[in-house]
């Protein structure tokens, strides 16, 4: 949905919308909330896909209310309306987290993430994952960043540019990176 | 290229922001989609990479960022255009390099046909010509009535000419010799 001021219906003298421009103000907040409703479904976390609907009412409501409190002077492109789901849907992730680690007991919760089925499995897994986090602390600063991004799913291209640097360079970064990587892992005897 | 350790490695590392608790210090989500998006400057991105490296929480926040598509939707134009392609892979380089060697061999060709110059071959006198002062001069004689002593003054003008009229006098000092291809195919005395 790309919401412009000439979407939004005229206000009145007083301020407030007439009652004929409340029918097609309900057509472009349906428009927006199925736009809005894909995007957040498209990233929500499982185990928190049972609100995807009411994260979706809440992102297109603060697209709205903004629109609404310009009066439609500002443009809200796509790139606002999914950085607003982003911003909604990382608030109520940290909130549940939070939440969660208060009511939980301590532990318990990495159960549900494993992927192994056994107890033997979840803790070659846990010990993986921490060992990842103490070798990437132990790398150069410019490999450690690179292997980072490279991990998250950047491109080279995208790599370099976000570090600040050229393809060739953060190639290199990558590749040296992640060579050091596995070293530290092999030496810790866990393979990946 | 990833592989499938990379992909390991990822899922690792994935799995560990599902357990993890945000911090104090946690950049909010608007900051972190700029920088995902490159809106922000870059000591400013660069701390925001090292963070997630220590912190999980927010190394979601910056993949679910990614998976919002916060760079393509910002920066449309990012889409290196067909004569940057052109420029990575060295082609419009090449093609530069071609189109110099084929001028420069154009104008080579040019000056290699050139060479046996008309004037000198009709006339050794009238390559002088070729100058404003000289035609001036041929002229003056020729109103004269002159024939000979124009004729005169034409010889010494080519023999006080330097350099561009050696092949006149070489013409008229050995008259019988031929020089070039197309003054033989021309027959000319």
């Amino acid at each position: 949905v790309h919401l412009t001021r000439h979407d939004l219906p005229p206000a009145s003298v007083d301020g407030a919308h007439p009652t004929a421009s409340a029918t097609a103000l309900e057509t472009i907040a349906e428009r927006l909330r199925s736009d809005v409703a894909r995007a957040i479904r498209k990233i929500c976390p499982r185990w928190l896909s049972d609100h995807a609907d009411d994260l979706a009412q809440i992102a297109t409501a603060r697209v709205l209310e903004r629109a609404i409190a310009t009066d439609g002077q500002t443009e809200f492109s796509q790139g606002y309306v999914y950085r607003t789901v982003h911003s909604v849907l990382v608030d109520e992730i940290r909130k549940r987290r939070r939440l969660r680690e208060i009511a939980m007991e301590p532990g318990q919760e990495h159960v549900a993430t494993s992927p192994q089925g056994n107890p033997e499995g979840y803790a070659r897994w846990v010990e993986f994952r921490d060992a990842i986090r103490r070798c990437l602390a132990k790398l150069l600063e410019s490999r450690r960043r690179a292997v980072m991004l490279h991990l998250q799913g950047h491109s080279v291209v995208e790599t370099g540019s976000l570090l600040g640097c050229d393809r060739r360079k953060a190639e290199n970064l990558t590749y040296r990176g992640l060579a050091d990587l596995r070293s530290c892992l092999s030496s810790q005897g866990i393979e990946p | 290229v990833r592989s499938r350790n990379d992909d390991a490695l990822s899922a690792a590392l994935w799995a560990a922001s599902e357990t993890s608790r945000p911090r104090d210090d946690c950049p909010d989500a608007e900051r972190t989609w700029r920088a995902v998006a490159e809106e922000l400057p870059l000591d400013e991105r660069l701390a925001i990479v090292d963070h997630t490296v220590v912190c999980p929480a927010c190394a979601e926040v910056w993949r679910l960022a990614m998976e919002l598509g916060a760079r393509a939707r910002t920066k449309v134009a990012e889409r290196p255009s067909n004569i940057s392609r052109l420029r990575a892979s060295g082609a419009l380089e090449l093609a530069s390099a071609a189109v110099v060697v084929f001028a420069i061999g154009v104008l080579f060709a040019v000056q290699w046909f050139r060479t046996p110059a008309d004037p000198v071959v009709r006339d050794p006198g009238l390559a002088v010509l070729q100058s404003d002062q000289h035609r001036q001069r041929a002229e003056a004689l020729l109103a004269s009535g002159d024939t000979a002593g124009a004729l005169a003054a034409y010889r010494a003008a080519v023999e006080e000419t330097p350099g561009r009229c050696d092949a006149a006098r070489r013409h008229r000092r050995h008259p019988g010799r031929r020089r070039g291809p197309r003054r033989r195919r021309a027959r000319l005395p």
